[in-house]
């Protein structure tokens, strides 16, 4: 993670926290929240769930600032934030699956290709989301996220290995549960 | 530079998102070539960033910007402090609190004269309270003896 970015988000905390400078924690909240409405996103796979989420968890981080002991990044606490938020709001709704009735209407060439696109990316989301949640977080954080190991065992508050287990498990399970027709890898 | 299966599977996610320098990224691409199980990863998770989020618009990240400042600064009021609570500007308790300071003090300035005057006074109350009891070991040790010597029988003795 960026020192320089972790040492400006601590600057404007202090603004927020001992001067009261409300613009402060508008140009935190501003630089985070759609990082942070992404991995709603992510976890929770539907774009208002996310919505509730984002604003749940940014208020809580607003809230509790004056708890946060900068042991680590700002940017790891939000995200632990945001992810406990996430889990919390989706516990026993089940992951909502993306409905796709689209039909090719279009005459044009390549339709039927973005079509298959589609389902591809529409199966491996159903995939992704019938993981287990502590696999399921480890994916997102690591692939959506491009968090480091170090970063990513912080936010779920394990050990790194706990983290090389998790995420090669998740891949693992994606790869065998993957149709033969979806691994056509092009690298 | 790191060269070795485990090094080259932890830069996978900076070859992804284009992070790493390009003597790296070449490294990573040769060795993607010859690895099945990193090619494996590299490519579900290459398929797994290829799966969009929906953007909720401009106006939604504006309106969402002002909500969390109100609700997180009403939030944050309601909160209960005790230091906040213990020393709130209160008319009536301020009131009471000087009465109460005032009296403390005036009660132990008056307390330290009375002492000082007691002090004073103890002098000539001792010396009255030591004649008393020279009196009183006298009086002992006209009586006691009498008492002393009926008790012990040693009269009776000396009438036998």
């Amino acid at each position: 993670m960026d020192e320089d970015s972790r040492s400006e988000d601590n600057r404007l905390i202090d603004a927020y926290l001992d001067g009261g400078n409300e613009s402060a924690i508008e140009e935190l909240i501003v630089k985070y929240r759609k990082e942070v409405y992404l991995t709603a996103y992510r976890v929770a796979g539907d774009m208002e769930e996310a919505k509730d989420i984002t604003q749940k968890a940014l208020i809580s981080a607003v809230s509790e600032l004056r708890n946060f002991k900068r042991k680590s990044a700002f940017k790891t606490w939000l995200y632990r934030i945001t992810v406990n938020a996430a889990l919390n709001h989706t516990r026993g709704n089940a992951y909502k699956t993306v409905e796709l009735c689209e039909t090719i209407q279009s005459g044009e060439r390549g339709a039927d290709v973005c079509l298959i696109e589609k389902e591809r990316a529409r199966r491996l989301k159903g995939l992704l989301a019938g993981l287990p949640p502590r696999q399921r977080l480890s994916v997102i954080l690591r692939v959506y996220r491009g968090l480091s190991l170090a970063e990513t065992a912080a936010v779920m508050e394990c050990s790194e290995g706990a983290v090389k287990s998790h995420y090669h498990l998740a891949i693992n399970k994606l790869k065998t549960a993957m149709p033969a027709d979806m691994q056509g890898k092009d690298l | 530079m790191k060269s070795g299966h485990d090094e080259i599977k932890d830069m996978l996610h900076g070859y992804l998102h284009g992070t790493l320098t390009k003597d790296a990224s070449a490294l990573v691409k040769d060795h993607l070539s010859c690895c099945d199980e990193c090619a494996d990863e590299f490519y579900i998770a290459g398929e797994l960033l290829k799966i969009e989020a929906p953007d909720p618009g401009v106006s939604y990240y504006n309106n969402l910007t002002k909500a969390v400042l109100d609700t997180a600064s009403v939030s944050v009021a309601n909160r209960f402090n005790l230091w906040k609570y213990l020393f709130r500007p209160v008319p009536i308790a301020a009131a009471v609190s000087l009465c109460l300071i005032i009296f403390i003090l005036s009660f132990g300035i008056f307390h330290s004269g009375h002492i000082q005057y007691a002090m004073q006074n103890n002098i000539t109350m001792d010396a009255a309270a030591s004649d008393e009891a020279m009196y009183s070991l006298l009086e002992e040790e006209e009586y006691g003896d009498g008492l002393a010597a009926d008790d012990s029988g040693d009269d009776l003795t000396a009438m036998l």
